[in-house]
């Protein structure tokens, strides 16, 4: 088990700090009408009370949930978010009495594929978040039509969530993204640089900003400013391949 | 329960900390209560379930408690780690359930509130052929007539509506009456609640709470199924309430005596008032659900636009409605209004899936080539067996592995009435039994369709 001392990393390892924040997201054409439908969740004049976040991986929808979790939390709200995904949460007990949280977030649905157990509990949950008025924010890679739960009841409330698509920016919002990202640190990001990284790392977005945040403590580490060469050491300082 | 200021300060120490998806799981569902008249001062870190305690117990009690510790400058601080839901609740300002200090679970009970939930109501539900039935029944029942039908059983496949008729029953029966105890539960609650009962040794309190009621609603009754001793309290329950004139309404996925694993006294029992069926509603009721909800949503929805919709979500309502708030959604943030081509544009992947499904065409094609018959004989009025017996299978099938009603079926063969598939559906059910072949043709032909 983790002892909150020596934590082992399992996720990304990001502080709840103010960079994680639905502002801080990428805004682009591909991204914008997303964000405007996030960004009304807590409004009394939502749509909906169940959220279904879905896109492909590493499309970034961990760090809006996470920034959705901390709108929460901003307005001293009760909140609670569990990833399917954490190898540390084994139980479906861990769902139980939720429903008594202001909101629920549960990332990566789709990980429940012909587990009985965690679909009852799911489906619980769902029931009693109804009657309580509790929002749900689940994330999954793919809509509730395909994610292949057998309990055909907790299939058929999913596809009643208000589905919300976190596409995959294009290659020139990849850029912009980085540039934000890069501009928002205070780093200087040449376009060689910006090249370079696409062309020799991973073009999943997630990687790409997790990266940029690696490259700016190497940069601070090393007092050399953000180069090709300087991303290249860092990448073979990872791994003997230099891409990830 | 007033907030703790120094809990708030330790929650952001730990906050600042940890990485985020250590602080979100564990820390920030945490509630910090003091233990009154305790000396010296204690407290108890209450989390929503037992999983959630144990982990933070184990993995950050030190931790917190050296915190709290520090914060509050008291070094002798004892903590102790509890469940909310052990403890009886109270409703705090926001609705949601907070933990007093009356350790008295018979309270509990009997400030248990309806569940009910005031949109399902009868002015929201869309009545339609699929339906009429099931609500000319809840409607009777709502006006009060006393035990016309007791119990209400209403039966059909998910998200049909069966939860918000049952609900707008029991709104309908408080609203004119509020001094009525009228209580809403789920199966699965149900069986939650009595199992969390006997390990809290409140197992009378839970009896008497379900056997003083003037109604009682229980959804999805096929979750009973295999629960041996929770069927036996719902037995008794059952036998109470009817003895004492209280009105049941259950819900189902199938019909009472298909229910495996139930047992043959309860699928008896749930046999004696009236059993209705709701069926996946038909076109016209798919728009009109659509143009209502719409309606409640304050939004502008043509019936070009709902009749699209309609058509390519044929399900069931909560997928309908899911496709609707899509639109919605999509409409309002983009400033479009809602058309086909947004619609399009909105439900893209899930058009896609749609697409996936077996089609009736599919059937009627793998059916006639099965039968070696010509497709234009299946679809024809020939009534000769060799036509007339791939052509009852083919129905079958369609009602089988499609979601389309019974006069969609009717009308994609050849314009024939729905009773017309009514009878195709019992001769085969009915062959399937008697004829290892045609079973045996039934199976194949599944096998073909859903690979």
């Amino acid at each position: 088990m983790t002892s909150p001392k020596d934590p082992k990393q399992l996720f990304l390892d990001i502080k709840l700090d103010e960079s994680v924040s639905l502002e801080n997201f990428i805004r682009c054409n591909s991204t914008d009408i997303a964000l405007s439908i996030l960004s009304n969740i807590m409004e009394s004049s939502s749509i909906s009370n169940s959220f279904l976040l879905w896109g492909r991986s590493g499309v970034g929808k961990s760090y809006l949930m996470h920034a959705l979790n901390r709108d929460f939390l901003r307005q001293n709200l009760n909140t609670v978010f569990i990833s399917l995904s954490d190898p540390r949460i084994n139980e479906p007990a861990i769902l139980e009495g939720l429903d008594q949280m202001d909101a629920v977030f549960i990332e990566d649905v789709s990980e429940l594929r012909d587990l009985e157990d965690w679909e009852s509990a799911l489906f619980n949950l769902i029931n009693q978040s109804l009657i309580n008025e509790t929002k749900l924010v689940f994330s999954s890679n793919c809509v509730a039509q395909d994610l292949g739960v057998t309990l055909k009841d907790l299939r058929s409330r999913l596809s009643a969530f208000t589905a919300v698509e976190i596409p995959e920016i294009t290659e020139k919002e990849k850029i912009e993204a980085l540039l934000q990202s890069a501009s928002r640190k205070g780093i200087e990001l040449e376009e060689k640089t910006v090249k370079y990284i696409l062309t020799y790392t991973s073009r999943n977005l997630s990687d790409l900003l997790r990266l940029l945040s690696e490259l700016d403590e190497f940069s601070l580490e090393k007092k050399k400013k953000l180069s090709p060469s300087l991303v290249r050491e860092l990448l073979s300082q990872r791994s003997s391949n230099p891409r990830i | 329960m007033s907030e703790l200021y120094f809990w708030n300060e330790c929650k952001k120490t730990l906050e600042k900390d940890l990485p985020v998806e250590e602080y979100s799981t564990w820390i920030a569902p945490l509630l910090l209560e003091e233990n009154s008249g305790s000396t010296p001062l204690s407290y108890t870190v209450l989390s929503p379930n037992k999983f959630i305690s144990d982990w933070v117990e184990q993995n950050y009690g030190i931790s917190i408690e050296e915190r709290l510790s520090a914060i509050t400058s008291n070094a002798n601080l004892n903590l102790a780690f509890e469940v909310t839901s052990n403890r009886p609740l109270a409703v705090n300002n926001n609705g949601k359930k907070q933990p007093n200090n009356q350790k008295n679970i018979e309270k509990e009970y009997k400030s248990i509130k309806s569940n009910l939930i005031a949109s399902f109501n009868f002015s929201t539900f869309v009545e339609g052929k699929s339906n009429h039935i099931a609500l000319a029944a809840s409607r009777q029942i709502a006006s009060g007539l006393k035990n016309s039908y007791n119990p209400l059983f209403i039966y059909g496949g998910v998200g049909l509506g069966k939860t918000h008729l049952m609900h707008a029953v029991g709104n309908q029966l408080k609203q004119e009456d509020p001094t009525k105890k009228i209580a809403y539960v789920h199966s699965e609650k149900f069986v939650s609640d009595m199992v969390k009962s006997l390990q809290l040794g409140a197992i009378s309190e839970f009896k008497q709470h379900y056997r003083s009621l003037d109604a009682l609603l229980i959804d999805d009754i096929q979750f009973f199924a295999k629960k041996e001793q929770s069927q036996e309290e719902l037995f008794h329950t059952f036998n109470s309430l009817l003895e004492k004139g209280s009105q049941m309404i259950l819900t189902c996925d199938r019909y009472p005596k298909e229910i495996d694993g139930l047992e043959d006294r309860l699928k008896s029992r749930f046999g004696w008032g009236l059993p209705v069926v709701i069926e996946p509603p038909e076109l016209e009721t798919r728009v009109a659900i659509l143009l209502s909800k719409s309606k409640q949503m304050e939004q502008e929805l043509d019936e070009e636009s709902a009749f699209f919709i309609a058509q390519k979500v044929r399900s069931n309502v909560r997928e309908l409605e899911g496709a609707l708030k899509r639109v919605i959604a999509n409409s309002n943030f983009t400033g479009r209004p809602i058309t086909v081509d947004l619609i399009k544009d909105s439900l893209k992947d899930l058009l896609a899936i749609q697409a996936r499904q077996v089609s009736v065409e599919n059937i009627q094609k793998t059916t006639a080539e099965y039968y070696n018959i010509k497709l234009s004989d299946l679809l024809s009025k020939r009534r000769s067996r060799s036509v007339a017996r791939p052509r009852q299978m083919a129905m079958f099938l369609a009602k089988e592995l499609t979601n389309y009603s019974l006069p969609e079926i009717g009308e994609a063969f050849g314009g024939r009435d729905h009773t017309t598939v009514i009878h195709a559906c019992k001769k085969i059910r009915e062959l399937r039994g008697l004829n290892l072949d045609i079973e045996e043709d039934y199976t194949k032909l599944v096998r073909v369709l859903t690979i």
